[in-house]
């Protein structure tokens, strides 16, 4: 299965984030990338409607 | 002391009320039982025989001059090694902090040392809590398989009697399922009821201290103690904690208990069905009105679930993934790693939705006038170690106890049957936002109708 996220483009962002990711790691978080992204499918075709994106978690239910 | 297997924090407390039983014999005992099972189940990751020793003394010289702390005064607990303790290192199962002594005791360790009870070590856990290494401790039930995770060594050790009660951590089901692959009650209570200071990692929205005992009043019991505000945790509600042992008395009649689609689909067993709607059948039975209702969006629980365990973790990891990576286990550095790389756009995503889930199950409890929800804890049985596949297994392991880790709400595990091959089963009750009373009256009532509690192991080699 070809992963959605190139070694080159996961060295990227690895960077961005200040991780110090060796070579030989960055085909396996490729794939791992990949698999999640792959995972959340359903979160991503799901129909959301706008509100609250809960940033600040509070279990009350107040209103 | 000899035999512990039928001891309760309540049993146990009454003996040493009544001074039939001091607190050094039952530590004493405990250790003992330490000794006899570890080299089985390996539940701890350090016993601290020493502190324990002097603890209990205290805590009898305490008695006799006519001081009790509280119903746990004297009783032998431990906790699982991501919460800080002062006097023993904190490693959270991970090279990273090998050797962390902590400056202080976190609030949760603190308020239990404050009631009286004896830490007598700390539990096995996954690397940090994430689950993705396979620890050395073993099921209760059969040492061929998982223990559940990640506060393993917790649900272990309170099923065969090397701790009358556990604390642990639950981000994603991290105590409800060790306590149902053991056969015991595990709670977690509403977010924020339990203040998380001093617990690694110190950040997340997941994320609960919660209980491991052998009966829902042991957990009602050691919830007391535990619940409350604390100024070191801005997430820690300030609201107040009610009796829970008084609101444990009532029957169900007139109960309303919803039974939601999602938990009854098609990746749950058979044998836990058959279980679990025997188990529905007997709330019936106490008076309980069961309501059948489908939430729609608990259907992306796990996409959703994992996002947001995974964004909030590689964020709270950066700085050691910067400076120590190298000394991670592969798994979960990789798995962090993956945390702290994921799009913004996915976990805004996944915040939105989980604000879904949580507006929906509130307009169910609202409209059907519910109680509580009643589910299956797991949607399978324990498997064999060696058949385990993490990054398949975690997650269908997770499905039905991460929903109430997303809405806060608080929830707990009792055991409610076994399976054709004696492997435990559990049934999870969920409440409202602060309804601990009501979850831990529904499970009390439940629990004394059958005898599944009751159950204990036979750890092979141990008397």
């Amino acid at each position: 299965v070809e992963s959605r996220f190139s070694e080159e483009e996961v060295a990227r962002l690895a960077a961005l984030a200040g991780l110090p990711v060796p070579d030989e790691d960055l085909q396996p978080l490729a794939e791992a990338l990949s698999a999640h992204a792959d995972f959340v499918e359903p979160l991503l075709r799901a129909e959301l409607p706008p509100g609250d994106p809960m940033l600040r978690f509070d279990p009350r239910w107040r209103d | 002391v000899t035999d512990l297997s039928a001891l309760t924090v309540r049993t146990a407390g009454d003996l040493l009320d009544a001074r039939s039983l001091s607190s050094q014999e039952l530590v004493e005992a405990t250790l003992a039982r330490i000794e006899e099972t570890e080299p089985l189940l390996h539940a701890y990751v350090r016993v601290m025989a020493d502190s324990a020793r002097a603890a209990a003394r205290r805590a009898d010289e305490e008695r006799a001059n006519g001081v009790r702390r509280s119903p746990l005064h004297g009783i032998p607990v431990a906790v699982k090694d991501v919460l800080w303790t002062h006097d023993a290192p904190t490693e959270a199962g991970s090279r990273v902090l090998a050797g962390f002594l902590a400056p202080e005791d976190a609030t949760a360790v603190r308020r239990l040392r404050e009631a009286g009870a004896v830490l007598v070590g700390k539990h096995v856990t996954h690397e940090f809590a994430c689950g993705q290494d396979v620890p050395a401790t073993r099921s209760a039930w059969n040492s061929e398989h998982y223990p559940g995770g990640s506060s393993a060594g917790a649900g272990v050790s309170v099923a065969v009697g090397s701790s009358l009660a556990a604390i642990g951590t639950d981000a994603g089901g991290s105590v409800r399922k060790p306590a149902s692959i053991n056969g015991v009650a595990g709670l977690k209570a509403t977010y924020g009821r339990i203040s998380r200071h001093g617990v690694i990692p110190p950040t997340g929205t997941l994320d609960h201290v919660a209980i491991v005992a052998r009966t829902v009043e042991d957990c009602a019991l050691l919830l007391h103690e535990l619940a409350g505000p604390d100024p070191a945790d801005p997430t820690a509600l300030d609201e107040p904690v009610p009796d829970y042992v008084a609101a444990l008395e009532g029957d169900l009649a007139g109960t309303r208990v919803g039974v939601p689609g999602y938990f009854f689909g098609g990746e749950l067993e058979a044998e836990v069905r058959t279980v679990v709607e025997s188990a529905l059948g007997e709330l019936e039975q106490l008076g309980a009105e069961l309501v059948q209702l489908e939430l729609p969006s608990f259907e992306l629980t796990l996409p959703v679930g994992f996002t947001i365990l995974l964004a909030e973790g590689g964020a709270s990891h950066l700085g050691w993934l910067r400076e120590q990576p190298q000394d991670y286990g592969p798994d979960t550095r990789r798995l962090l790693e993956l945390g702290a790389l994921l799009p913004a756009g996915l976990v805004e995503a996944a915040r939105r939705a989980r604000s879904l889930m949580r507006s929906e199950v509130r307009e169910a409890f609202r409209s059907a006038g519910l109680d509580a929800l009643a589910t299956p804890t797991l949607p399978r049985l324990s498997i064999p170690i060696d058949e385990m596949v993490i990054p398949v297994d975690l997650p269908r392991y997770i499905a039905y106890t991460m929903p109430f880790n997303l809405t806060g709400l608080p929830a707990i595990t009792v055991p409610c049957g076994v399976s054709s091959a004696g492997l435990p089963v559990g049934l999870q009750l969920a409440g409202a936002p602060l309804a601990e009373a009501t979850v831990l009256r529904i499970a009390h009532a439940y629990e004394q109708a059958t005898s599944w509690h009751l159950r204990r192991p036979t750890v092979a080699g141990a008397a």
